[in-house]
């Protein structure tokens, strides 16, 4: 009889595990870390529009602020996809098994 | 992202309107003066704008978002005459050259400008509730 090594079985199953990811990379993951990417690029955006508001480098106040109202828009938008994460997680952990 | 992109249309306008204003106040202030660096009256400025478009839309295809300046040019109307023949600036006949700015025009624009940004301030502000409003979906 021979004994196949060891190897072969789990290069297999990391076969599958990587085309499973290659097909869905919009799991919720990443979609949450694009958010949260976002999230920190607007406040960047905002803090430097403000910045350049209060040294005078710019005479527009609504840039400004439409800047901070992006931010806080891409905030409301992570913290509403960590909730459906956080609901999703513990809907499966209280299955009854 | 592009829900946030349409804000930016609205941002647009306001920042348009700004400079409007901007001309509008540079036109009322210098209603009177009689003497600038070319010899001549002040001369009217006049904003004119044109849908924005950025030179990768243009290439794409898509259609224009929002408003800019394109040009502040200056109005060709003729100078207005006052009879004063005892200022040193008088010409043979006693007149004196003024800008050609009427202020009641200018006065009106200033409205119409106050209006304009108001109006894009509500646009700018039912876009954004209507996006707060769709993250509230499934609540």
């Amino acid at each position: 009889m021979s004994i196949n090594p060891i190897g072969n079985a789990f290069s297999g199953a990391q076969k599958a595990a990587q085309a499973s990811e290659a097909t869905e990379n919009q799991s919720f993951s990443n979609i949450l870390s694009e958010a949260i990417d976002y999230m920190e690029e607007t406040e960047a955006e905002s803090s430097a529009a403000n910045e350049a508001l209060l040294t005078g480098d710019s005479d527009d106040i609504h840039t400004a602020l439409i800047a901070s109202q992006k931010a806080e828009l891409a905030v409301s938008y992570a913290v509403q996809i960590r909730n459906k994460l956080i609901e999703a997680y513990n809907d499966i952990m209280n299955m009854q098994v | 992202m592009g829900f946030l992109s349409s804000i930016d249309i609205s941002g647009s306008a306001l920042t348009a309107q700004r400079l409007r204003m901007d001309v509008i106040s540079e036109n009322i202030a210098n209603a009177e003066t009689t003497m600038t660096d070319t010899g001549e009256p002040y001369r009217r400025k006049v904003c004119v704008m044109a849908p924005r478009q950025s030179f990768s839309s243009v290439l794409d295809g898509e259609m224009a978002k929002g408003v800019m300046v394109t040009d502040i040019i200056e109005d060709g109307s003729d100078f207005e005459l006052e009879y004063d023949p005892d200022n040193p600036l008088a010409n043979a006949e006693g007149y004196v050259l003024k800008p050609n700015v009427d202020e009641v025009e200018e006065i009106i624009d200033l409205m119409e400008a106050t209006r304009s940004y108001e109006a894009n301030v509500t646009a700018l502000n039912a876009t954004k509730n209507m996006a707060a409003k769709a993250l509230s979906i499934g609540d």
